[in-house]
């Protein structure tokens, strides 16, 4: 017997395709009423009748006129936030609604495939945050389904190219859907994916040229025949029939005729639609919505710091890019001919469906590799955010930060998992957060919070906090609902862009007087401990320039702030050289052992990557640099929230 | 082995779908055309031409049922999503969801739905208000 097929499925927000590997090509699942022969998409719709019946994909659709309140659309817009769609009196999730056409997804696949389908790849937009992602995963659960992967879609559709088997790649995705672009740039090297930098507009599509459209061949009919198509339903319909089929036959053409006899009548007798349309036309009418195109492609290449020249291939995804306007313009942008053997609406659900062979273990040669969509890290001392894996990081990974407390017998530590491109924690959104309490009372500066995010192959997210020297530990799976929407996330990035300046000077001057703070706490304990080996002349500068240190920390001024660390800095050092000068004695095994420490907790983590496992080292070494100078762990400090 | 001979069943019966509905797509077209006849016969005032064109509509519709393309009954009838598309709902004294009005006939092809009939439906004032 063979292996069990793994069914990939692109879930749209407006309709929904499902593809399996067969004799070792992606085949796309017709659904079972398909009006036409294959007919091969699902709408993502989900009704339920006044008699209380479920109606999934084509079936809702054709009756929600009649039914608004019991229809269900672009249930993918709300995914991974806390919203109920209130339906003929019941209260369902996003997932819920999911599952419904997950469900119907996987018993048309078994139908036609005649096998039992348990395991699913899920496509979904890079942008996608962690939120979005475990309910992506969870309604696949709930319709019974393993989701064993959830692959970007621009990644899926990259696989379909079958790109980057072998040697390295950089390609450009290109995506425009029925309302939204996506705009992505991978890299791939030997097969493995990733993914540098992504952009977009959520409020461009196809269906903004079909209406230009419509509208223009009824204007031009009321030019000619004075009569407004629109106001007679059944007329506009055939227009809107006539249109989509003239924009789809001009990609082919350079002219098409609308022929609609008796489309309506007056007091003159019956009048008829006959009217010719040139690709020029339609190019015209297009223009200012192709246009709109050009900017976001533009921002990946700079966010992905590479120039035109650069990117390898482009590749289209979505029914729009048929259009030759909309490929001339790619072509235009990056001097490339864009690739077209895959068709463009079908390419998401045939990589995932290849994602999924791969998985069942039918393909071996690609691994595959996403990023996360925004920077992940916690609140740190002074409502700071503080990165521990950066936007665009390539996932599955695992880092770690070790901090430390914010003040003496401080038993515990919050915390506070954010996702934001923002430097203070307010302005960036709330993942979660927990207490690591137990911690052994100590002063300032000296536990060890070894805190580890944890990003598995789907994006969901673990965060653990671990006491070093108590093994104490503490950990959440993010999976609590945040009000975050695609929309939203491009507002952050924006909003990041925009603040850019504000917060940089924001973080400087609580950096600057947290390391004050800290020069001020550090030089008065060695200062205690070295009351015995210091000279008279010695302790009288140092009392001085502490108590300098102290005023200009209650000042708040930043220069006087800065003169001050620099002064107390320099006092101790030179304290520091000639106890050192005095004392022949090498005092440096206790920082080397503390480093030694933190390298054993490195090895342990076995599941780093290797990339990551050398970087890991680098903040090791690192550390042991910082340790030998200050004799503190790290700068940085989790907020002692505990007090409150 | 096993995994070919799975393979061969499937494109057998892939290959008899594909030989049983071959035509669907050139009936489908057919179809507009079948309006645009129907539409002209309701406006020909003159009794001879409309006496010949409905002959010739005849012989079309004759063609249709020998395929086997067959209308879908509509009017009157309780909304049925396996067979009508609701383009319109209109309030009325009839129950509700009725089909009050084809806007575009139905038709079916061997059992499948060829096209769709897109119709208004009947919105019960009544019924709503005590909702």
């Amino acid at each position: 017997m063979g292996k069990e097929k793994i069914l990939g499925i692109d879930l749209g927000t407006s309709n929904s395709q499902a593809s399996v590997m067969m004799g070792g090509t992606p085949t796309i699942i017709p659904s079972a009423e398909g009006s036409t022969l294959y007919g091969k998409a699902f709408p993502s719709v989900v009704a339920f009748s006044k008699t209380g019946e479920l109606l999934v994909g084509e079936p809702a659709k054709r009756q929600a006129i009649s039914n608004i309140e019991g229809t269900v659309m672009l249930a993918k817009r709300k995914m991974g936030q806390d919203y109920k769609f209130k339906v003929q009196g019941k209260e369902y999730t996003p997932q819920q609604i999911s599952a419904f056409l997950l469900q119907k997804i996987k018993t048309d696949a078994e139908a036609f495939l005649g096998e039992k389908i348990s395991k699913a790849v899920i496509t979904v937009p890079a942008y996608f945050n962690d939120n979005q992602r475990t309910a992506t995963k969870d309604a696949g659960k709930i319709a019974g389904l393993d989701v064993i992967r959830l692959v970007n879609e621009p990644t899926a559709a990259a696989m379909a190219y079958g790109l980057g088997k072998t040697g390295k790649n950089k390609i450009l995705v290109f995506d425009l859907g029925g309302g939204t672009l996506d705009v992505t740039i991978m890299e791939i090297n030997d097969g493995v994916y990733n993914v540098l930098s992504t952009s977009g507009d959520t409020q461009l599509g196809g269906s903004d040229m079909d209406k230009v459209l419509v509208q223009y061949i009824n204007d031009r009919f009321k030019q000619q025949e004075g009569l407004d198509l629109s106001k007679d339903k059944m007329a506009f319909q055939r227009v809107l029939e006539a249109g989509e089929k003239a924009k789809i036959e001009l990609s082919k053409v350079g002219e098409t005729e609308i022929n609609l006899p008796y489309i309506t009548a007056d007091n003159s007798g019956p009048k008829h639609l006959v009217m010719k349309i040139t690709r020029t036309d339609l190019e015209k009418l297009m223009d200012p919505i192709v246009e709109r195109c050009r900017q976001p492609i533009r921002n990946a290449l700079k966010d992905a710091k590479l120039s035109k020249n650069e990117i390898d291939k482009v590749i289209l995804v979505g029914g729009p890019t048929r259009m030759p306007s909309v490929q001339k313009l790619v072509e235009q942008e990056l001097g490339k001919l864009p690739e077209k053997t895959v068709d463009p609406m079908e390419c998401v659900a045939m990589g995932a469906a290849i994602q999924g062979a791969v998985l069942a273990g039918e393909i071996t040669d690609i691994v595959l590799l996403d990023v996360t969509p925004l920077t992940l890290g916690i609140e740190t001392l002074g409502n700071v955010s503080t990165s521990l894996i950066d936007r665009n990081t390539t996932i599955p990974v695992k880092k770690h930060k070790v901090f430390s407390t914010a003040a003496d017998m401080q038993n515990a530590v919050t915390i506070h998992v954010l996702q934001g491109e923002r430097t203070m924690a307010e302005d960036n959104v709330s993942l979660g957060m927990f207490n690591l309490t137990g911690i052994a009372p100590a002063p300032r500066g000296v536990p060890q919070i070894d805190v580890t995010f944890d990003i598995d192959a789907n994006g969901i997210l673990t965060v653990s906090a671990k006491d070093l020297a108590t093994n104490k530990e503490q950990k959440i799976t993010i999976t609590a609902s945040t009000k975050l929407s695609e929309a939203e996330i491009n507002k952050f990035v924006n909003a990041a862009k925009e603040h850019e300046e504000e917060d940089k000077k924001k973080k400087e001057e609580i950096e600057i007087k947290n390391t004050l703070d800290t020069m001020i706490y550090t030089s008065e304990k060695s200062f205690g401990e070295l009351q015995d080996k210091l000279e008279a002349a010695e302790k009288i500068k140092i009392e001085e320039v502490l108590k300098e240190s102290k005023e200009a920390l209650a000042t708040n001024d930043l220069t006087k702030m800065k003169d001050a660390t620099e002064k107390l800095s320099k006092a101790m050092q030179e304290v520091g050289s000639a106890i050192y000068s005095r004392a022949s004695q090498a005092n440096g095994s206790q920082p080397n052992a503390e480093g030694a420490s933190a390298g054993a907790q490195t090895d342990s983590e076995s599941e780093f990557q290797e990339e990551e496992t050398e970087e890991e080292a680098a903040d090791v070494s690192e550390q042991n640099k910082r340790a030998k100078k200050e004799k503190t762990i790290d700068a940085e400090y989790t907020t002692e929230k505990s007090k409150k | 082995m096993a995994d070919f001979e799975n393979y061969k069943k499937h494109i057998d019966k892939t290959l008899q779908i594909e030989r049983e509905f071959s035509n669907e797509k050139l009936l489908k077209e057919l179809l507009n055309i079948v309006d645009d006849f129907e539409r002209a016969l309701t406006t020909i005032k003159d009794s001879d031409d409309l006496k010949g064109i409905t002959l010739v509509y005849n012989n079309l519709i004759k063609f249709l049922h020998s395929y086997d393309v067959k209308k879908i009954d509509a009017i009157g009838k309780q909304l049925d999503v396996n067979l009508h598309e609701v383009l319109l709902q209109e309030e009325s004294q009839e129950k509700e969801g009725i089909v009050l009005e084809e806007l575009q006939k139905g038709y079916t092809y061997k059992n499948k739905v060829l096209r769709y009939a897109k119709v208004k439906v009947s919105q019960n004032k009544m019924e709503n208000k005590e909702e």
